[in-house]
């Protein structure tokens, strides 16, 4: 009888064990999964000069903002935040003789990443320190053996998507398998630079996986199960005392 | 087993019928005027349950068992999995990876361990003759069967509760903490696919005569995923396309089948494994991505109906 109630205690505890391994489970902690990104994609190096304005000037194939305008502000929100929307012109009609401004460009003089070239309608160039605005590169995902949908959106007349150095085809999705841990990075060119240095493009990239299993209070679960596991090798070790017919 | 199953009550002696009689013994020990009665259906289920943990204490295979969870940190702390590409990713992965790439053996131990515990049992008490004994005995054949089949799936559970918890404090010591909620539910789904298969290889064995583990384990590691595969081929023309893992995981969450690759892919990736669709699915970077309450609800739902059957098979059985 007192070996009975020993076995009842036993497993009674294995079972409350069990109970509060899965209760403690329930922590706070979150599980890194699968991760969905979509968003307005930054095309290309965004860079820009800024200059003081002693006589009016017509360019083409720049942005040209008054600095710190409305128009700025929102063209920046747009390229670098990915918020609101782009200003449909810019400040370039404007009176701008004796303000600052910012002319934002796509490439730079290709010397040197600091230097931007800048031509005139009038046939005139210069040469001025610029500054990179915003990478065109996205985020460089880790991915670990599992495969990868991409799609993009643009204007195959003007831009050339690739994805992992392999052309995207406009709206097409594309599953591509990933063997082992690697980055994927996604790129926008344009053959045309100076037809701007935007494009509305949309695009969609599920099955990443990022390193799983961060988080707290495996521990304790790890340490409850092993307990449990104990708890039911203490009591199958105290039963083979057990009753003497039992042979 | 007898006096194991009876209560005894010494009654007491209305007549002194044989007191001329030259017999020397007591009341009880002649079994005069003693009413015995049968205990009931739960005692009779603790004593049966008692004595097949003990058999299984006495026997080899809770060492062997010890052994297999030993081997774990063996095998990773000795550089055995060192030069394996699948164990480097989960080396540099996170913690989830990590414990993911110990659970490779995962598919092979859920087959195996469930059908070696559970499918011997009933087929070798009729093989060595005690079910000719205890059979006869007045006790509850289901009583019998549960208890049987409890003290069998303790071992099972014994074995991945202590598995995970190992595995759970390699990677808190090699990678820091790991999230409990990925373990949890890993280590849900194991238990109730463990209890799934593990009473369908004990209801197989009610029917058979001798006892053998290589029916439920052949059904488990190479039938049903064998037949999935064909399924999937016949249906597509690459398996592994929008309809080929749409068929892939609601066999995975139908059938217990996979429960190693599944519990395996909810720590973490990669999901390497040692099972057929395990080592495809792993070369063609496949997820296994499943729902786990569905896995949890038809483990359950497999194990009940498959107890049921056993239970059905076993007390119409003929001795």
């Amino acid at each position: 009888m007192r070996m009975q109630r020993l076995i009842a205690i036993v497993l009674a505890a294995s079972f409350l064990m069990t109970g509060l391994s899965l209760v403690a489970s329930d922590s706070e902690a979150t599980y890194v999964g699968h991760d969905e990104h979509e968003g307005a994609l930054r095309v290309f190096n965004i860079y820009y000069a800024e200059l003081e304005v002693e006589q009016q000037f017509d360019v083409s194939g720049y942005r040209v903002f008054i600095k710190d305008s409305d128009n700025e502000k929102q063209f920046v929100d747009y390229v670098v935040n990915m918020k609101g929307t782009m200003p449909s012109g810019d400040d370039s009609s404007s009176d701008l003789i004796g303000k600052t401004v910012h002319i934002y460009t796509g490439r730079s003089s290709g010397n040197n990443d600091n230097e931007l070239d800048i031509f005139f309608q009038n046939g005139n160039r210069i040469v001025v320190e610029g500054k990179l605005l915003c990478s065109s590169q996205l985020p460089v995902y880790v991915c670990n053996n599992h495969h990868i949908s991409v799609r993009a959106v643009y204007d195959e007349e003007k831009y050339r998507a690739t994805f992992n150095w392999d052309t995207l085809e406009s709206g097409k999705q594309y599953d591509i398998q990933a063997y082992d841990k690697q980055s994927f990075v996604m790129n926008m060119k344009s053959g045309y630079w100076y037809d701007g240095v935007y494009a509305d493009v949309d695009y969609e990239i599920s099955g990443f996986w990022t390193p799983s299993g961060h988080g707290e209070g495996g521990m304790v679960v790890s340490a409850l199960l092993i307990g449990v596991s104990v708890l039911i090798l203490v009591g199958v070790m105290v039963l083979s005392r057990g009753p003497k017919w039992a042979r | 087993m007898m006096s194991g199953l009876f209560k005894k009550k010494v009654a007491v002696a209305e007549t002194n019928e044989y007191s001329d009689s030259e017999c020397t013994m007591t009341e009880e020990e002649a079994h005069r005027n003693v009413r015995y009665e049968l205990p009931s259906v739960g005692a009779q289920f603790t004593a049966v349950y008692r004595s097949q943990l003990k058999l299984f204490a006495k026997g080899k295979i809770i060492w062997m068992m010890l052994i297999v969870v030993a081997a774990i940190p063996l095998i990773v702390y000795s550089g055995m999995l060192d030069s394996m590409s699948m164990w480097q990713t989960s080396k540099s992965g996170g913690p989830g990876d990590y414990m993911s790439g110990m659970m490779g053996l995962m598919p092979i131990l859920m087959s195996i361990l469930p059908s070696v515990l559970l499918s011997r049992m009933i087929p070798e008490e009729f093989k060595t003759g005690t079910a000719f004994m205890d059979m006869a005995l007045p006790q509850k054949r289901s009583a019998f069967y549960l208890a049987k089949f409890l003290a069998g799936f303790t071992m099972v559970f014994f074995v991945i509760a202590l598995g995970y918890g190992v595995m759970g404090l390699m990677v808190v010591m090699e990678k820091g903490d790991i999230d409990a909620m990925v373990i949890g539910k890993s280590f849900a789904v194991a238990v109730t696919s463990a209890f799934a298969i593990s009473a369908i290889s004990f209801c197989i064995s009610t029917f058979l005569k001798r006892a053998t583990v290589l029916v439920p384990i052949a059904l488990f590691y190479f039938i049903i995923p064998g037949l999935t595969f064909a399924m999937m081929l016949s249906i597509t023309s690459t398996p592994f396309d929008e309809k080929g893992l749409g068929l892939l995981m609601g066999m995975a969450e139908a059938f217990p089948a996979f429960s190693g690759e599944v519990c395996s892919s909810l720590i973490g990736g990669p999901s390497f494994s040692f099972s057929i669709l395990g080592l495809i699915t792993f070369s063609a970077g496949v997820d296994w991505t499943v729902d786990v309450m569905i896995c949890i609800l038809t483990s359950l739902i497999w194990g009940i109906a498959a107890l049921g059957i056993g239970l059905m098979r076993f007390v119409r059985r003929e001795i």
